[in-house]
């Protein structure tokens, strides 16, 4: 069972305890890039990073990220476009990011 | 009756000043100059962190107030469908009890904001996000405890407040609540760790503040270089038509950007840990 302990409205991520172990989850959501921490973690997120708690249990993974996807979705409806995201970085990026991205396609 | 944590704090400091003295004047060899060295460095460079994601960040930079859970409670319940109480035991869930029972020992405690001193870092590395450093004169008042203060003071519905008065220092007391907390560490690690020593991972000098801040308190905000590639990757990621709930968090990134290059500000990408 899952159990989605504390979640972010805003940007959707997530502490999820999976067979009795804490992970913190952050889209897109891949198990692997997951990672584990303790439970004051949690408190910390909930009581001073502005995460809601949450009791949600879930039988499989990709129904929790849904639900999550879904609540995320609800509370931010208005986002630009992917298309829209992408060409809006160049216009804020540094130098830097500008030489890793050449990196990047290389 | 609540007792006021910055009164605590302040009539602490002769005492926490004479328990830093004695630590170093327990010091032999070549640990005396090294936990004098390890004091001068956080009187010289702490300033305030605050760790948040960069979707918290982004309104901040863009006007906003950073606001505490109870803040954030009292504005949910401006939309009328919920009342304050209901809001704020909605957003802490199970952790209710122990936050609303330390922050009801204080005057002013449903006012506190949480950072941790900090040094050069990122911040607590276990929360990941950026980290916004404060200006050295945004805050007025400032209360710092060793540690976490629900891990360390509250227990169940207890809160030791025995060990808060004997603990908590005020901002001049900084180097102080360091070297009592830090100084066998601080001597068996090179001074290249010290940064880190002070602020990473669990372990942190926690800031109490009452002050409102916002993007004019803010003097430059730091990020870990793995969570700035994460967030480059997303970016790429973008072309391909992305992850729709990533997409947010890489919208909220370009936001922190845009906001800190109107100001003259960049975001200072720091070693991890």
């Amino acid at each position: 069972m899952l159990e989605l302990l504390a979640l972010a409205l805003e940007d959707g991520w997530a502490y999820v305890r999976r067979d009795g172990v804490i992970q913190f989850a952050r889209p897109p959501y891949r198990k692997d890039a997951c990672h584990t921490v303790a439970e004051s973690a949690v408190e910390d997120a909930v009581t001073k990073h502005g995460f809601m708690a949450s009791t949600e249990t879930f039988d499989e993974w990709d129904h929790l990220t849904s639900y999550v996807r879904q609540r995320v979705e609800e509370t931010q409806p208005d986002v630009p476009s992917a298309e829209e995201i992408g060409r809006a970085y160049w216009e804020v990026a540094e130098k830097r990011d500008l030489a890793l991205a050449l990196d990047h396609v290389e | 009756m609540p007792s006021d944590l910055f009164a605590l704090a302040r009539d602490n400091a002769p005492r926490l000043a004479d328990q830093c003295q004695e630590t170093i004047d327990s010091k032999t060899g070549d640990d005396r100059p090294t936990i004098e060295a390890f004091a001068a460095l956080v009187d010289e460079d702490a300033r305030v962190g605050v760790n948040m994601r960069p979707s918290v960040l982004a309104p901040i930079l863009g006007g906003e107030s950073y606001l505490n859970m109870n803040e954030l409670a009292e504005k949910d319940s401006q939309s009328g469908s919920i009342g304050y109480e209901q809001a704020l035991r909605k957003r802490l869930g199970q952790w209710y009890d122990r936050r609303v029972t330390f922050e009801a020992e204080f005057e002013r405690g449903t006012e506190f904001k949480y950072g941790a001193v900090n040094v050069g870092t990122a911040g607590a590395l276990r929360y990941q996000g950026v980290c916004a450093i404060l200006k050295h004169e945004a805050l007025t008042i400032v209360g710092l405890l060793p540690s976490d203060s629900l891990q360390r003071y509250v227990n169940g519905s207890d809160v030791d407040t025995d060990r808060v008065e004997a603990e908590v220092g005020s901002w001049d007391s900084r180097c102080h609540v360091a070297v009592i907390k830090l100084d066998g560490r601080a001597c068996r690690c090179s001074p290249a760790e010290w940064r880190r020593l002070v602020c990473s991972g669990d372990d942190f000098i926690e800031v109490i503040c009452v002050d409102s801040f916002g993007a004019d308190e803010v003097s430059h905000v730091r990020i870990t270089e793995s969570e700035e590639a994460r967030l480059r990757q997303a970016v790429y990621n973008t072309y391909t038509g992305g992850d729709p709930t990533t997409n947010r968090e890489v919208h909220a990134l370009i936001e922190v950007k845009g906001d800190l290059r109107s100001r003259g500000m960049t975001l200072e990408v720091v070693a991890d840990a």
